[in-house]
């Protein structure tokens, strides 16, 4: 790059950084990849002494693995664009990982504005990770760690390396070691699994090999609540992530369903039919006594709580057809928030309490729309395909949902606002039913 | 120039995004020496924190049932008890226990409904000792956790009417499958309309 072009764009960062309105602007209509910051990525250098022979194949995964953590966690932010490796110059061999062992000019060369390196160390079970954040144009190192953690989950650390570059560039938390539980039924029944924010690590949590549904955080992301036919009929459970331990928490006569913890984790709403009809109750966690909050004839489930715990919206079929509710908890008073659309359902409150994220079909494919919770601003997020159970991240900038095409579902992320959609590939196939996890740090 | 890197960033960032202005980096006991230093200087190593079982990739599943078989689920032949799933079969066979089938996202019996159903509850009158479930379910169009409720209502619509026909309420009982347990599997109105439905199970003679 030359030193024209350097001080031009240097002018054009400070005149987004001078002029804060023209910068929304140019964040709204950002066509992302021509807006992305080009990086290279190095592959990452064996800090250990030199592998046997038996040990190699297992140094050269562990390297790609590391890899793959940071490239889709760099492309994940949405700041980046990833410079296919094979267009690098410098020899990683030859180099080293930090700043003054790193010819810059052949990065800038490539077009790289920054760079990642990093360096493993193999000892035993744990595994130490040097990770390093350069800025070519200034030739200087924004973020360099070195974490230790354990050799059977080498992703975990790049995440966490993840998460403090995102913090540091941003001033706001990364969501790279974050989880998502799903549901899939490609093992015969559905069961439920959890697996990294990106699919990967996917791992088993349920076995009984009956129908488990609807899996659901606590606030402080160590437990699950879900819903089992495990002893006959759909009734709630809760289960320890932290010690395995998992418990009856309504098994009364009918359905005991779509559960959701309050924001501060002492009470659960959910859906339960009893004698008459599937309604709303909250049950409190610590006196284990019901209130019963609506009282109809007809259907109301899948409560979600607003940020403040204030407010339950949730799905009623009371118009006629499924629509969006909120019960202001305090009033009690009910309002309806969708009017359009045969079939609306799912609904998740954004972490800032902004937006209601739901999911509409007017002839059984399903789409991702937000709301306000007044009802207001109606905005569809998604177009192609059947799309459904939106669920946030912690920090409101993404949304898990499952998605069908052409008959085969499978869980996507999509940006808030619709753009950047990436599909999770947890290796197990048939993923519905989302939840993003809370911060889990 | 320092941070020209840090200066883009935050712009690109969606949202209301915090302005770190360049050049001040917060700079941390674990990290690594930048540049300044030139080497890789020894820096404090920071232990990720595993997690606990869920982020080791092992150990959680304590939920089992002890002595683990599939667990039973209903569906047409397979009640919870012994010998139901016989008595089901011929009673269904003998036209003696006829399914319910439903209009889409309703849960109203129909009309043309009302004669099998009548003939239901002549069967149950006659074989006073009979107790049966009814699971109801729905098509997979709709929402699973909606569907759950839909199958609920479906199911409670029969035994209501059961009831009015003077079938005892104690000897009925109540599951919903949703979408879960479709009849036929299929992805088009065909399908749906059977998948819409109540089924009827022995549980007890």
């Amino acid at each position: 790059m030359t030193t024209l072009k350097k001080a031009a764009l240097t002018i054009a960062f400070l005149f987004i950084l001078i002029s804060p309105a023209w910068a929304k602007v140019y964040i709204d209509l950002a066509a992302p990849s021509v807006k992305k910051v080009p990086i290279g990525v190095q592959e990452f250098k064996d800090l250990g002494s030199p592998p046997s022979a038996s040990e190699k194949a297992e140094r050269e995964k562990l390297k790609k693995e590391l890899m793959d953590a940071v490239v889709t966690d760099l492309k994940f932010s949405g700041f980046f664009s990833v410079i296919d490796q094979k267009a690098n110059i410098e020899d990683p061999a030859s180099s080293g990982i930090t700043a003054a062992e790193t010819d810059f000019k052949s990065w800038r060369a490539i077009g790289a504005n920054a760079i990642v390196k990093g360096g493993f160390l193999v000892e035993g079970d744990r595994l130490t990770v040097e990770v390093r954040f350069f800025d070519t144009a200034t030739e200087r190192q924004i973020l360099g760690k070195r974490l230790a953690g354990s050799l059977r989950n080498p992703r975990r650390i790049i995440h966490y390396f993840s998460d403090s570059l995102y913090e540091e560039l941003t001033g706001n938390r990364g969501v790279f070691t974050t989880k998502v539980l799903f549901v899939s039924g490609s093992g015969g029944n559905k069961e439920i699994y959890i697996a990294d924010y990106d699919g990967r690590n996917a791992m088993k949590l349920t076995r009984n090999r009956s129908i488990n549904l609807s899996p659901q955080w606590s606030p402080d992301g160590r437990r699950m609540l879900y819903v089992s036919y495990k002893k006959g009929t759909p009734a709630m459970y809760l289960l320890d992530l932290t010690t395995g331990r998992d418990e009856q928490l309504s098994t009364k006569p009918g359905i005991n369903i779509s559960g959701r913890f309050s924001p501060d984790g002492s009470k659960v709403a959910l859906t339960i039919s009893g004698e008459k009809s599937p309604e709303l109750s909250i049950l409190d966690l610590n006196t284990r006594e019901y209130r019963k909050l609506t009282d109809n004839h007809g259907i109301d489930v899948s409560p979600a709580w607003s940020p403040d715990g204030g407010k339950l919206s949730y799905v009623s079929d009371s118009p006629g057809n499924p629509h969006i509710h909120v019960l202001d908890l305090h009033t009690k008073n009910i309002k309806r928030i969708t009017f359009s659309g045969k079939y609306n359902s799912s609904p998740a409150w954004s972490p800032d309490g902004k937006l209601i994220a739901f999911a509409r079909s007017d002839s059984g494919k399903f789409n991702i729309w937000t709301v306000r919770p007044d009802g207001t601003g109606l905005a569809q997020l998604t177009f192609e395909g059947d799309n459904r159970n939106p669920s946030w991240s912690p920090d409101g900038r993404y949304i898990v949902y499952s998605s069908t095409v052409r008959g085969a579902p499978s869980l996507k992320i999509m940006r808030a606002d619709g753009a950047e959609i990436m599909k999770l590939n947890t290796g197990i196939g048939g993923e519905r039913a989302p939840a993003w996890s809370p911060y889990l740090k | 120039m320092n941070g020209t890197f840090l200066r883009l960033l935050p712009v690109l960032f969606l949202g209301t995004a915090v302005f770190v202005t360049g050049c001040q980096k917060r700079v941390s006991t674990e990290d690594l020496a930048g540049q300044a230093e030139g080497t890789q200087a020894p820096a404090a190593t920071e232990v990720v924190p595993e997690g606990g079982a869920v982020a080791e990739g092992g150990v959680v599943t304590a939920e089992d049932i002890k002595g683990n078989a599939d667990a039973k689920l209903g569906g047409a032949y397979a009640s919870l008890t012994p010998g139901g799933d016989d008595l089901t079969r011929t009673a269904v066979e003998r036209g003696q226990l006829l399914t319910i089938y439903f209009e889409y996202d309703k849960y109203t019996i129909r009309d043309t409904d009302m004669e099998n159903l009548t003939r239901n509850a002549k069967f149950l009158g006659l074989n006073g000792t009979i107790k049966i479930r009814v699971e109801g379910h729905a098509d997979e169009r709709g929402e699973t956790e909606y569907n759950l409720a839909l199958g609920d209502k479906r199911a409670r619509s029969v035994m209501k009417y059961l009831q009015d026909m003077g079938i005892q309420v104690q000897r009925m009982d109540a599951v919903s499958y949703g979408e879960e347990k479709p009849a036929i599997d299929g992805h088009d109105e065909g399908a749906w309309a059977k998948n819409r439905r109540a089924e009827f199970v022995i549980i007890a003679n």
